[in-house]
């Protein structure tokens, strides 16, 4: 057989694949420069000619305000999720300590545990710890990743070479001078994955901050796209080129990212 | 999960000869081992084991949240299972919605990673990041997007098969039962076939050429080698991204909620038409925060847990024994 032909059959077939996944994207973006009235007669296609007054509707609000509280939260977040995911996957996978199995079986119990089991008491508790309307709720329970404890600690069995803990340890280093200093650099490309995926979750969560966050001032991103439709009831225009420029920067970001994070979510599986 | 915790048993190192200065006894270093799981241990008993524990006590009382709590006994469970159907409703649409989307999803997810694991193909990573795209998308903004273009009356997908003389009258996307149900069912495999593919891609990656080449030496045809060869070869990773997608697919919130709350045609009622995408995820929301009746949702949420440790156990013990796939 011969194997242009074949090679273009299959790539025109993936093109055309490509095309449907994005187009709902593309029409986003078109739909988003149109007056509502026209946006429904015809095939919004093509660019249209609104799109400074739809700005001007979706900047009237505190629209960059929900993307700062967004993009903070995510930070802190990924950070604290990735150190404490790191350095309970290194205790499971380099110690040998006693219940560790039994204290490993938790953390696989944890994966299957839905989050809305706990969280009328969460929300609860949070109101007790006087953190309702601030955005504490939505950082400090990032500490307890078990998604990312039991990724680390697949990951640094067989990243994070004994031989070398050991020489450290001969040449007098401390434990936690060991895992801050030799065992993070082996488990930096993880990370770096890992910490994407856990911004990317952060980012897109809905649930939690439509639960725990009342104040307007402190929306998240998602609250902010999820509310366009109750101030801007018909423009449909304003109300999609909110949603285009709530979402198109992160994902243009994460093109850029796109290798790192495809490889993480796949490590995941891969080493299941 | 296979425990491979032998060779983790760290051997204290022959040429220890020298007195070690700190940490370096096995039994006292391991000592450490609470020091880094600290914040983890932490974490998870006041974010997660305590409100677990403590609304499965909430479960069996009547609370609004303001007044005080009042025990009623198995009472919730027993209206969630004999007098409310929509428990089994929602459990009934949430399985419906999966099995529309899932199986779709994973063929779909299937033959692209196959062709694009190929070699014959051009602008591979351009096409992998396409179909990848949508698992970025935030998922409410999905719910919006959807709303839109499948409107009745002014979405664009309704007004492109009318034009095209494919359906003659406008199809009520969202405001019938079950093409509301078929509706998210497109939405979803949207947003997670790049996802799946990924995963599958990667899986194939994993598996040797020489196993390929010692099957075409024995004169398998493609057909033969996919069947034979890479699936069987895959088993693992499609076990991981079956149980995911359906842990996944039982917590199904965002898309079902924004997709019925954003439509241009006139408001639905949360779970859409009829209540056929009122997924347990919903159902749960509604009863907790919007009717306020947090012992009902406490119930409906540890009957949610069941449910997906039922079908996760059930699940891992199937693919498991298959052999063959």
């Amino acid at each position: 057989m011969n194997r242009i032909p074949r090679r273009i059959l299959l790539t025109c077939l993936m093109l055309a694949a490509c095309f449907a996944f994005i187009f709902p994207f593309y029409m986003m973006l078109m739909m988003g420069t149109y007056k509502s009235e026209t946006l429904f007669r015809i095939f919004a296609v093509l660019p249209g000619d609104y799109l400074l007054e739809n700005l001007r509707t979706v900047f009237a609000r505190n629209f960059l305000h929900s993307y700062w509280n967004s993009l903070y939260i995510a930070v802190f977040v990924t950070l604290l999720s990735s150190l404490s995911s790191a350095m309970a996957g290194y205790a499971f996978a380099k110690y040998d300590f006693r219940g560790r199995k039994k204290l490993f079986n938790v953390v696989l119990i944890m994966l299957m545990v839905p989050a809305q089991l706990g969280m009328i008491a969460f929300v609860w508790e949070m109101k007790q710890f006087g953190w309702s309307d601030t955005h504490l709720p939505l950082i400090i329970p990032a500490v307890a990743n078990s998604f990312g404890v039991f990724w680390m600690r697949q990951y640094i069995q067989d990243a994070v070479p004994n031989e070398v803990l050991d020489a450290a340890r001969i040449d007098g280093c401390g434990e936690i001078r060991i895992f801050f200093q030799i065992a993070l650099a082996f488990i930096r490309p993880a990370l770096l994955s890992m910490g994407l995926l856990f911004f990317l979750w952060s980012w897109n969560d809905y649930m939690l901050p439509l639960l725990v966050i009342n104040n307007s001032d402190l929306q998240t991103m998602p609250l902010f796209i999820a509310s366009l439709k109750d101030y801007m009831r018909t423009d449909y225009g304003a109300q999609l080129l909110g949603v285009s420029l709530g979402t198109i920067p992160l994902i243009i970001v994460f093109i850029f990212f796109s290798k790192s994070l495809i490889k993480g979510l796949s490590s995941a599986a891969v080493k299941e | 999960m296979k425990e491979k915790s032998a060779r983790n048993i760290i051997i204290t190192p022959a040429t220890n000869s020298r007195k070690p200065r700190r940490g370096n006894k096995p039994g006292k270093r391991n000592r450490y081992a609470i020091f880094f799981l600290a914040p983890y241990i932490a974490g998870v008993l006041v974010f997660w084991i305590l409100p677990i524990l403590f609304t499965f006590a909430i479960s069996f009382t009547k609370w609004d949240g303001f007044n005080a709590m009042q025990f009623i006994g198995i009472e919730n469970y027993k209206h969630l299972f004999l007098e409310d159907g929509r428990f089994f409703k929602s459990l009934f649409n949430t399985v419906v919605i999966m099995g529309l989307s899932i199986p779709v999803t994973l063929v779909l997810a299937l033959i692209f990673a196959y062709i694009l694991s190929g070699k014959a193909l051009y602008a591979k990573r351009f096409l992998q990041l396409g179909v990848f795209l949508p698992y970025i998308m935030t998922p409410v903004a999905v719910g919006i997007i959807f709303a839109l273009l499948f409107d009745q009356h002014y979405g664009f997908v309704n007004r492109i098969l009318m034009y095209l003389h494919i359906i003659q009258s406008p199809l009520p996307w969202l405001g019938n039962e079950w093409l509301a149900r078929i509706t998210l069912a497109i939405a979803l495999i949207w947003m997670y076939c790049g996802y799946q593919m990924i995963l599958l891609m990667s899986g194939m990656s994993m598996i040797s050429e020489d196993v390929y080449d010692a099957a075409r030496i024995d004169g398998a045809n493609t057909r033969q080698v996919f069947f034979r060869i890479t699936l069987p070869l895959l088993k693992g990773v499609l076990v991981f991204v079956v149980i995911t997608s359906l842990i996944g697919g039982f917590q199904l919130f965002d898309e079902p909620l924004l997709l019925f709350n954003s439509s241009l045609s006139g408001k639905f009622p949360i779970g859409g038409p009829d209540n056929a995408a009122l997924t347990m995820s919903l159902f749960f929301y509604n009863e907790s925060y919007t009717n306020f009746n947090f012992g009902y949702g406490a119930a409906i949420s540890y009957m949610m847990f069941v449910v997906i440790a039922l079908i996760s156990f059930v699940s891992m013990k199937i693919m498991d024994r298959g052999d063959r796939l």
